[in-house]
């Protein structure tokens, strides 16, 4: 009794407490629907490494993630490794932070709606991924398996987005997107 | 036994709970962003400058965009100050520049609709900050109910600009810094306390400050009893006349950007702009003409 009483208290504190993020952005909700339609990739995979770079004219910072892939739930990908790209990150003693722009760090377990573009890095000849709708396109993926996403702000659209649920729940529903 | 113990339990635990939350209310109320290494990021001057180019937005955008500047501006308790640097051509978004530009134009990312880049060091100063709006979607000043507000967007983004993060609580719901908004919104050109306890945690009012001078007419003669006022933005904050020697001062003043307004009948007004530093004792010669 005074177990479950406890267990039930630190639910709650949890709950009340929420979960840190420490982002920027304005932005329109995006259902899974719309991010699985824009993406020609979704996958769950490990962020192994992560590294930053000056663009080539120098006027801006890219970060380049290497993931590698536990699982490919739409989309044709052949390779076991792919990078992500965004705009954003530190080098040099300099940082760039760009609103709602998602962010990968070193060991995260992720889920990504992706599309695939040229790398802003002109010595790099294979295309990279971008991550669809910056924030709203990665989820992480907790040890008990519920997806979160966070580090976005959205103005309408907050009912459509899919949030904290079971991993296995949001593969379904992505497979289930015509 | 058991259940005497159970009576205290639940009366302890609630005050646990009610204790917690109150700590989680204060540890949480405002979110400020950091470094890869954990350090917090801000401004190292509380005095920036944002240049405006409102070619593509609204009619109204102007004075949308400099009323969010007022807003943060007007927070009694922090010293930190918006300076609206007046309109510019440039739409140089994004760029280390050290030019703070707010600018409309197009953003490719699915969904976005407002943009602030900003630059820092490691060290976690911030030194360049960028806002866009993204002109595919609509933009209103009044607040129609199909469209997205710029003044609210603006206060929001603002809100970034001086490195507080986005909220997403439902109890975060009132704050300009509530991730989560909706057409016609316009709640959010307001600030709840805890976006000002965040700018003020930032940016904290020093009043080690002070201003003072001498009133003279053109033949340099001291003026008595003229009446001087002390605004910073909009709001008047403290009000003097000048003695028998055309003395005025203002002291606990914290550092910011102010404007001295001195009146005397028979005299034209004269409007003075006075950027005060932390620490700063500032001594000014106002000379007013006869009308």
């Amino acid at each position: 009794m005074v177990k479950t009483l406890f267990t039930t208290i630190i639910l709650a504190i949890i709950f009340m407490c929420g979960f840190n993020t420490n982002a920027h952005a304005i932005m329109t909700g995006l259902s899974t629907e719309e991010l699985a339609k824009s993406s020609c990739a979704v996958v769950t995979g490990t962020v192994e490494d992560v590294k930053s770079y000056w663009s080539a004219d120098k006027k801006t910072i890219f970060t380049g993630a290497l993931i590698k892939i536990t699982g490919i739930i739409r989309g044709n990908i052949v390779q076991n490794s792919i990078t992500v790209e965004y705009e954003g990150g530190e080098v040099d003693g300099i940082g760039l932070k760009i609103s709602d722009m998602a962010t990968l760090n070193k060991g995260e377990k992720i889920l990504l709606f992706l599309k695939e573009e040229k790398s802003k890095r002109e010595e790099l000849k294979e295309n990279v991924f971008r991550i669809v709708g910056r924030s709203q396109g990665k989820y992480c993926i907790d040890k008990n398996g519920i997806a979160k996403k966070s580090g976005f702000s959205v103005i309408g659209g907050k009912e459509v987005i899919d949030n904290n649920i079971p991993v296995e729940t949001l593969i379904n529903k992505i497979k289930g997107v015509k | 036994m058991e259940r005497a113990n159970y009576k205290y339990i639940v009366p302890i635990t609630l005050i646990i709970v009610v204790f917690i939350q109150f700590l989680c209310f204060f540890s949480y109320g405002f979110e400020v962003s950091t470094t890869t290494n954990g350090k917090e990021i801000k401004w190292k001057k509380d005095t920036v400058t944002y240049l405006i180019n409102t070619t593509d937005g609204p009619s109204g955008s102007l004075d949308a965009i400099v009323a969010s500047l007022q807003t943060w501006t007007d927070v009694d308790t922090s010293s930190f100050t918006f300076i609206d640097g007046g309109t510019t051509s440039s739409n140089d978004h994004g760029e280390a520049d050290g030019i703070n530009i707010i600018d409309f134009g197009k953003i490719k990312d699915e969904g976005v609709l407002g943009q602030n880049n900003f630059w820092f060091y490691t060290s976690g100063e911030m030194i360049d900050s960028d806002i866009r709006f993204n002109t595919k979607n609509t933009w209103s000043t009044d607040g129609s109910l199909d469209k997205f507000d710029v003044q609210n967007v603006c206060t929001h983004e603002l809100g970034h600009s001086l490195s507080l993060a986005d909220l997403y609580r439902d109890s975060d719901s009132e704050k300009t810094m509530y991730g989560y908004s909706f057409e016609g919104d316009t709640s959010q050109r307001t600030l709840h306390q805890d976006d000002m306890d965040g700018i003020t945690y930032l940016y904290p009012s020093t009043t080690n400050s002070s201003i003072s001078g001498t009133i003279m007419d053109t033949d340099g003669t001291v003026l008595e009893d003229v009446n001087v006022w002390l605004k910073k933005g909009s709001k008047t904050k403290k009000t003097t006349i000048s003695d028998e020697n055309g003395f005025f001062e203002f002291t606990d003043l914290e550092s910011g950007a102010y404007k001295i307004i001195a009146r005397k009948s028979g005299y034209q007004k004269v409007k003075t702009n006075v950027e005060l530093g932390e620490a700063e004792d500032k001594e000014l010669e106002i000379e007013m003409e006869e009308k």
